[in-house]
């Protein structure tokens, strides 16, 4: 990589994998929502097209979730309902960058947020160290 | 967050969330950053917030607590 295009990103984090409800230690970033007095664990998806914000968070917030644009998408997991919901900017690592969530409409989607190629992919250079349960993440400055 | 250093840790921090499944299946919780102490919880995230914000708590984590045990995770 370039010099010019090192100085588009902040210093290197590194975030060592960490357990939630599956027995495997996955790439998980602590992010905060604006309305929720806590931050709340995000799984950093890199086979995940979208990001994805649990109902519960969106309903609680009264995010505007377009419901007639439902659709259906897919994963290893299952079928999944969803629809879009407005931007809201979140906080990583000390930094706040706008994402475009889709809203899994399944009540017992068992992640409350899915940072996915639609969001932290765009913002941040990520190098995954699966044989250390670390990963390295370059966050962008000219993106928020 | 908890990482899991070893195998031993692993398996003790598995404990705390088939705990947490255990009695608080498909409830959002407030939990503490290693999850060993539940702060609050709640059937819906509204109630919960109520919650947080009536004890004043700044510290911990806000989860959604699966319905069931998942042993691992396919995207």
């Amino acid at each position: 990589m370039s010099d010019s295009e090192d100085k588009k990103f902040f210093t290197k984090e590194t975030v060592r994998y960490s357990q939630l409800f599956f027995s495997d230690e996955l790439p998980i970033l602590i992010v905060n929502i604006p309305g929720l007095p806590l931050p709340t664990p995000a799984l950093v998806d890199s086979g995940a097209t979208m990001s994805m914000l649990h109902i519960g968070i969106a309903k609680t917030l009264n995010l505007k979730v377009d419901y007639t644009n439902k659709r259906t998408g897919t994963g290893a997991g299952g079928g999944f309902d969803y629809a879009p919901c407005e931007p809201i900017e979140i906080g990583i690592l000390g930094q706040k960058y706008v994402v475009s969530f889709n809203v899994v409409l399944d009540p017992d989607f068992p992640w409350g947020c899915i940072l996915g190629n639609s969001s932290i992919f765009k913002f941040a250079k990520i190098v995954f160290r699966t044989y250390k349960k670390e990963f390295d993440i370059f966050l962008r400055k000219d993106i928020n | 967050m908890i990482p899991s250093k070893n195998k031993k840790m692993a398996s003790k921090t598995k404990k705390l969330f088939t705990n947490l499944v255990n009695k608080y299946a498909g409830k959002w919780v407030s939990v503490t950053e290693d999850y060993s102490n539940v702060i609050a919880h709640s059937n819906d995230l509204d109630s919960l917030i109520s919650k947080l914000k009536k004890e004043e708590t700044k510290k911990g984590l806000i989860i959604k607590v699966p319905t069931q045990e998942y042993s691992a995770y396919v995207g």
